[in-house]
């Protein structure tokens, strides 16, 4: 991989199409990319074209060629860093909604591929929704999520609803979410519970949609130690702070830091084997 | 600000930090900055992005396990596509069960059509003998499937179009007609390539061989379909009445076409 030594000579070499430039800028631009999105709840996978759902790699793709040509029409002007990361947000934000638009007509289709990429996404972000309330009655939890994506597929398949984009789908998910929840701790199905036991139970989901590497990390999970995966689990899904995870293991936080940092390498060596 | 090197980064936390949305703005643009100049960094983000997405997905898993509730979601989405895939499952099924019957109906003609080679005989324009060259043609597949597409009987339908579909051309045979090339020496007296006759008429068919013999003459539809076929003698009188179309005809030795003509019956 070649190495960019220079931000102007990087642009220049941009409009000039420099195929070994263009591999640097398009890693670089799906970090940044991933990192806009998760930031403003957006999904990158959440795409389709006239083919149906695409993937990433192609949508990044055509993001790169617009910014080709962005970047050809003010070649005059003398671009900082901070103006190329605006103009690729501009760029991808656009084509991002634009392709959400198809993605949501696939949903109102009942397109499978289309609903598994959100059952995917949604299932991920209701564990962390229910985690950071608390609620940890996990036999409850399937069923008020699967009740909930069913009443919004009514919704969407009965085409009287248009999002925008994925924040605002999204959102309304967790609105149905939200009181799905409340009729539940109504009927009293839940109850509030602070203590979070993540590390019992089995994974019995079929696991054949994600990918090699996720497999990778799931076999180099199991072969961390107890602490490790509570803390792995706690910190990155459940949103708690190192001070709160390190009381709750009568760790010192220096100590229950060093043990996440090895933790955390031991599964990026993982992905690196991989 | 930006970020110089790695000691810093890592002192720091950045890499966490930023996959975490828990920088600052300016964090966030320098460390994305220093991201295009590092490739150790970019590496960095990506594993560590893959690792904590992998984590995020054991743990929906395990929450996810118990209940069946998707499994009802996921029937939903699909019961209407079962009927769907009944339906179309039926209509293959008609669909290939009427091409299979229309095959088999129209076999032997296949078969017989396949068997024949098209052997060109070489002859000019005035169906002079020159040189002793010789050339296999064999029909084309598209030919065959029109040969059993085109019923000759959907001809007497008395319809325009179908008339009309009976006086196109047939490439193979116009390229037999004009080809050059024969094994036997053959001189045609009649029918001439630009003759016509009356539905009514009785066609005769008159060549000189050397040495005379006697030669199959095989009469064909403008698609390829073999219409008559008979071992005869020059002079020989056809008693079949033909429809209105265009006709192509070779006289044949056991071996090989020597000779390919053709005419037209026009409608009384």
């Amino acid at each position: 991989m070649p190495t960019i030594e220079n931000f102007e000579i990087f642009i220049t070499n941009l409009i000039k199409n420099d195929e070994s430039t263009w591999s640097v800028a398009s890693e670089h631009i799906e970090i940044i990319l991933g990192n806009w999105c998760r930031k403003n709840k957006l999904e990158l996978e959440w795409i389709a074209d006239e083919e149906g759902v695409c993937n990433t790699s192609k949508q990044l793709e055509i993001i790169c060629v617009l910014l080709r040509e962005e970047l050809m029409k003010r070649s005059h002007d003398s671009i900082t860093f901070a103006d190329y990361k605006k103009i690729l947000i501009l760029i991808a934000e656009k084509e991002i909604n634009e392709r959400f638009k198809k993605f949501y007509h696939l949903l109102e289709l009942k397109n499978d591929q289309a609903w598994k990429y959100v059952d995917r996404r949604l299932r991920i972000y209701v564990v962390k929704w229910f985690s950071n309330r608390n609620y940890q009655k996990p036999p409850y939890i399937p069923d008020i999520y699967s009740d909930s994506l069913e009443i919004m597929l009514e919704k969407i398949c009965g085409k009287t609803l248009f999002f925008k984009n994925s924040r605002m789908l999204k959102s309304y998910f967790f609105s149905i979410l939200e009181n799905k929840t409340k009729e539940s701790v109504r009927n009293n199905k839940f109850t509030i519970d602070t203590v979070v036991d993540v590390l019992e139970g089995v994974c019995v989901m079929e696991t054949n949609e994600y990918d090699d590497t996720y497999l990778f990390v799931k076999k180099a999970m199991k072969r961390l130690t107890s602490n490790e995966q509570y803390i792995l689990t706690a910190f990155y899904m459940h949103d708690k702070n190192l001070l709160h995870i390190s009381k709750e293991l009568h760790l010192s936080y220096e100590n229950c830091r060093v043990v996440k940092h090895r933790a955390i390498k031991k599964l990026m060596d993982a992905v690196k084997i991989h | 600000m930006i970020f110089k090197d790695h000691k810093e980064i890592e002192e720091k936390d950045i890499i966490e930090k930023y996959i975490l949305s828990h920088l600052s703005e300016e964090e966030e643009m320098a460390f994305e900055e220093h991201l295009l100049y590092c490739q150790k960094c970019r590496e960095e983000v990506r594993k560590s992005k893959e690792a904590i997405i992998s984590i995020q997905h054991t743990e929906t898993e395990k929450v996810m396990a118990s209940g069946n509730g998707i499994m009802r979601f996921w029937t939903k989405i699909n019961e209407g596509k079962l009927l769907f895939k009944i339906a179309a499952g039926i209509i293959v099924f008609a669909g290939a069960s009427s091409i299979i019957y229309y095959l088999i109906r129209n076999e032997k003609s296949i078969s017989e059509a396949r068997e024949k080679h098209i052997v060109v005989t070489q002859t000019d324009s005035t169906n002079h003998i020159s040189g002793k060259q010789e050339r296999k043609v064999a029909i084309k597949p598209e030919d065959y499937i029109k040969a059993n597409s085109d019923d000759d009987n959907a001809v007497s339908r008395d319809s325009k179009v179908l008339i009309a579909k009976a006086f196109s051309p047939n490439q193979t045979f116009e390229t037999a007609i004009e080809d050059i090339t024969r094994s036997e020496k053959v001189l045609v007296d009649i029918p001439k390539n630009t003759d016509k006759f009356k539905q009514s008429n009785k066609i005769a068919f008159k060549w000189r061989s050397e040495p005379p013999r006697n030669f199959i003459l095989v009469i064909f539809n403008n698609t390829g379909k073999i219409i008559f076929e008979k071992t005869v003698k020059s002079p020989y009188k056809l008693k079949k009445t033909l429809i209105p179309g265009l006709y192509y005809w070779q006289l044949e030795t056991e071996a090989e076409a020597v000779y390919t003509g053709k005419f037209i019956i026009e409608p009384n």
